[in-house]
């Protein structure tokens, strides 16, 4: 007999619980949580006013072309000086709005299931944003808005079509500067294929390293995804389709490999664009991408070491409904595994600052609040948009629980209780947060003074686990 | 810096209506021309979170019963810095010993607040209000008592304004530009806690470990941000046109576990507290001799020893005063207040020193006679619910 514990409900599903949701929740925790599935999708009213990718990256490109155009007529003057200067100060202003609103989002939400869900597969079609690809350097958040909050209701396949077409991704995996070496650009410039979006699909975004694809399987992938690119003007000429808007997906047939293609034991015509759509539909319903993502999904939310019980039942459900990713969620808080207490997650540093913020009601979500929040995502080495690889941030609690990473917690609470004041009583909330535990009720309790109270709260092992 | 511009206002519309109260014979004597002492004096008071023991700080050796109780967490009898036949200081307070000697150390034995239960957010809540109940939105005792003389002006120094200083009059408030270091006390209960992790108790013993070898000593951390406020203290009283009464905190005073008799985790807090008030001094240079420092705690703690070597929550504990400003009260006691004693029949509720002082008794003797605040109003407005028989001197 399964036992629906509220607080797995709010802090292994959700982004950490809010005192004033405990009585909410109580009532059907599990309900609570699949009443958020289907509104996964929906924009919160913070992003309505932000920019779309196309104009993000319209912007991005404009500034390094300026800076370009600086640099190559020699000498920077002052007056050049000035105008990149003021460039840079928008360009900061705008990438610390965005994390402002994308932290507050995660802070306020009152579907935090659902963020947590768009969270993961953002991190699951991880983007690296940085100075290297300047034209995509503002876009993250609007990547993540148009790939993964939009298609959180839709199938698998239709994510992973909007991630493989998305400018952002092109240009983070080089799609955008691959060319079929037998397709018009490529004979005339002699250069050919960037395997890296190819492979990153096929390792990383479906079937996974053990997918049972070959390198052959690599390069045809790479051939039909030649083309896809980014609709952005060159040094010489202006943007390549004038109907659509700068900055978003333009399919340029003439850098477009000829000829079908052997993908994963099935041929694919050349039917230019169309070709790689067929396969990655065909990619995204790939039996060894059901066993991947039911994987991922397990090691996410559930445990490090994912049991395989309930691997297989996600797969199933996956394979059952080709990929509805709404029926995957809601088959994920109907595993028995899901709800059980002795498995157990370490917070990632951005759980654990968002659910910090979220334990302390009436925290007022000011720009310079959420400024301090976000430079502390930084020193945790979890700024959005940033991590490591393509393979996203890492899952396993060593990452995130190691010795300096602890200290670096407890010091942050040490911070945060500061600024709360010695008004907050941890006495009212300890009970409302976290799983009844009679050594820390007991050494909040007996604690020296509020504030230190709220230190051993926040900072006690038990806040630092998801459950 | 900050200023609660918005409360100036009240303040004034406060003093305004006092002055009419006064005007109309109800509240006689709102006058700073009754006070003897001229304006130019100061008051720091020090805030000591966490309950010290008061009868390891000014140790009764004379009282038979003491060694009975706590021989564990009595020093040697050559040790002790002998005040007169019965009291003597912890050797950990040599700087507060020579200040006795000088006529600037006053020590207050057996003094409590209102409070008479065992929680430390709830005692401290009383300590600061003045009042004889715990609530969430009460004001400081400072501050009301700043509404009737505003000629004063406080400031907390620290990360946030206490309670103490808490309502309509507006107050300054300074904080070093360091975020607060962790406290040495609220590491070791985290430990604790993280004691019965397998997976995360280790990797915290690590970090901690590797800070001990790269010198990131937390006691060393802890102590230079209370010196710094101490610092901050000395600058701001001695500045022209400054504030006149400032208020400090200092937690890491609830020993329960392994305290300590001569060395150990109270004695270091003994020491850091006397090179405190020692080092306020020597900021104040001749500031110091218009200067009274009240250094208070929210209650005492348990006669006897616990079974970990450390002391429970208790009742009646010491007060402290300091200062060049105590010379002008002539020779007295060293140690301040009836005794109660120790024996098992004295002890409150078979446990705890029983208070023969109430806290706010001995602060209206000083906002009085020092600071000039008016004795009628302090009753009244300031300390509403406080005993009518006033301080006991012996």
């Amino acid at each position: 007999m399964t036992t629906y514990s509220p607080f797995i409900a709010a802090n292994r599903f959700g982004l950490g619980i809010q005192p004033g949701e405990h009585t909410a929740i109580e009532k059907d925790p599990k309900g609570w949580l699949s009443a958020q599935i289907p509104r996964a999708n929906r924009l919160p009213p913070r992003f309505s006013q932000l920019s779309n990718s196309a104009q993000l990256i319209e912007m991005g490109d404009a500034d390094n072309r300026q800076r370009n155009s600086f640099q190559q007529d020699g000498e920077i003057t002052a007056a050049e000086q000035l105008q990149i200067r003021a460039a840079q100060r928008l360009a900061t202003a705008l990438m610390r709005n965005h994390a402002n609103q994308r932290l507050a989002v995660a802070i306020e939400s009152d579907t935090p299931f659902a963020e947590r869900l768009v969270r993961f597969w953002s991190n699951h079609f991880s983007v690296t944003l940085s100075n290297n690809k300047p034209t995509t350097l503002y876009a993250g958040l609007a990547y993540e808005n148009e790939t993964i909050r939009a298609n959180m209701n839709r199938r698998f396949e239709d994510m992973l079509l909007s991630v493989a077409s998305h400018p952002v991704m092109l240009t983070y995996l080089d799609n955008t500067i691959s060319l079929g070496p037998n397709s018009v650009l490529g004979r005339q410039r002699n250069r050919g294929l960037n395997e890296n979006l190819a492979r990153e699909m096929l390792e990383l975004h479906s079937v996974g390293a053990d997918g049972g694809y070959t390198q052959a399987d690599v390069i045809a992938l790479a051939r039909m995804l030649t083309g896809w690119s980014v609709n952005l003007p060159t040094n010489t000429a202006a943007r390549p389709d004038l109907q659509t808007p700068a900055g978003s997906f333009y399919y340029n047939a003439r850098a477009h490999e000829p000829g079908t293609q052997q993908f994963l034991g099935k041929s694919y015509v050349d039917n230019g664009q169309q070709q790689a759509v067929t396969a990655i539909r065909d990619l995204a319903n790939h039996p060894s991408t059901a066993v991947f993502i039911a994987r991922k999904l397990v090691r996410h939310f559930i445990a490090d070491q994912p049991p395989e019980s309930a691997v297989i039942r996600l797969a199933q459900v996956f394979r059952d409904s080709r990929g509805d990713l709404a029926s995957l969620h809601k088959a994920l808080i109907d595993l028995d595994e899901a709800w059980d207490p002795r498995l157990q997650k370490l917070k990632s540093a951005e759980d654990f600052v968002v659910s910090t913020a979220r334990a302390l009601p009436g925290i007022s979500l000011t720009d310079e609040i959420l400024g301090i929040l976000n430079d502390t995502l930084g020193s945790f080495n979890q700024t959005p948009f940033t991590a490591p690889s393509p393979a996203g941030w890492p899952e396993q609690a060593e990452h995130w629980g190691g010795p300096d990473a602890l200290i670096k917690r407890v010091e942050f609470i040490n911070m945060v209780t500061s600024a709360v004041g010695p008004d907050f009583d941890a006495r009212d909330i300890v009970n409302l947060i976290l799983p009844p535990n009679p050594g820390l009720q007991s050494a909040v309790r007996r604690a020296e003074s509020k504030t230190q109270a709220l230190t051993l709260l926040l900072a006690s092992p038990q806040f630092q686990w998801r459950a | 810096m900050t200023h609660q511009q918005n409360s100036r206002i009240n303040r004034r519309q406060f003093i305004q209506s006092a002055a009419v109260l006064a005007a109309a014979g109800i509240l006689p004597g709102l006058s700073w021309a009754n006070s003897v002492i001229s304006g130019n004096n100061k008051l720091a008071v020090i805030i000591l979170r966490g309950a010290m023991d008061g009868l390891a700080a000014v140790i009764p050796y004379g009282d038979a019963a003491l060694r009975t109780h706590r021989a564990a967490l009595v020093p040697a009898d050559e040790t002790l810095l002998k005040l007169d036949n019965f009291f003597a200081l912890h050797p950990a307070f040599p700087g507060l010993f020579q200040l006795q000697k000088a006529g600037e150390l006053g020590i207050v034995h057996a003094i409590a607040s209102a409070y008479r239960e065992r929680s430390h957010f709830d005692g401290q809540n009383i300590l600061e209000s003045g009042l004889e109940m715990a609530q969430p939105n009460a004001s400081g005792w400072l501050n009301r008592a700043l509404q009737v003389q505003n000629q004063q002006q406080a400031m907390a120094l620290g990360q946030s304004v206490p309670l103490i200083l808490r309502g309509q009059a507006s107050v300054g408030s300074w904080a070093p530009p360091v975020l607060p270091a962790l406290n040495e006390d609220t590491l070791t209960r985290l430990q604790s806690l993280y004691s019965g992790d397998s997976f995360l108790g280790p990797r915290l013993q690590e970090a901690l470990d590797a800070r001990a070898i790269v010198g990131a000593d937390r006691s060393n951390s802890r102590t230079q941000g209370f010196t710094a406020l101490i610092d901050a203290a000395g600058n701001f009283l001695k500045a022209p046109g400054g504030p006149n009464i400032v208020v400090i905190e200092n937690d890491g005073w609830d020993t329960h576990a392994n305290q300590g008799g001569a060395q150990g985790t109270l004695p270091r807090k003994f020491t850091e507290l006397d090179n405190s008030i020692t080092r306020l001094k020597s900021a104040l240079g001749t500031t110091w001799q218009n200067t009274v420092v009240v250094v208070m705690t929210e209650f005492g703690r348990t006669v006897r020893v616990n079974g970990t070597l450390g002391t429970d929550h208790g009742t009646a504990g010491v007060a402290f005063l300091a200062g060049g400003g105590l010379t002008k009260y002539g020779s007295r006691p060293a140690v301040l207040g009836p005794w109660p004693g120790l024996s098992e029949s004295s002890l409150r509720e078979g446990r705890d020193l029983q208070p023969t002082n109430d806290l706010r008794t001995l602060i209206t003797e000083i906002l009085q006679s020092h600071m000039g605040f008016n004795g009628q109003l302090l009753r009244e407005l300031v300390f509403p619910g406080m005993p009518i028989s006033g301080f006991r001197a012996s």
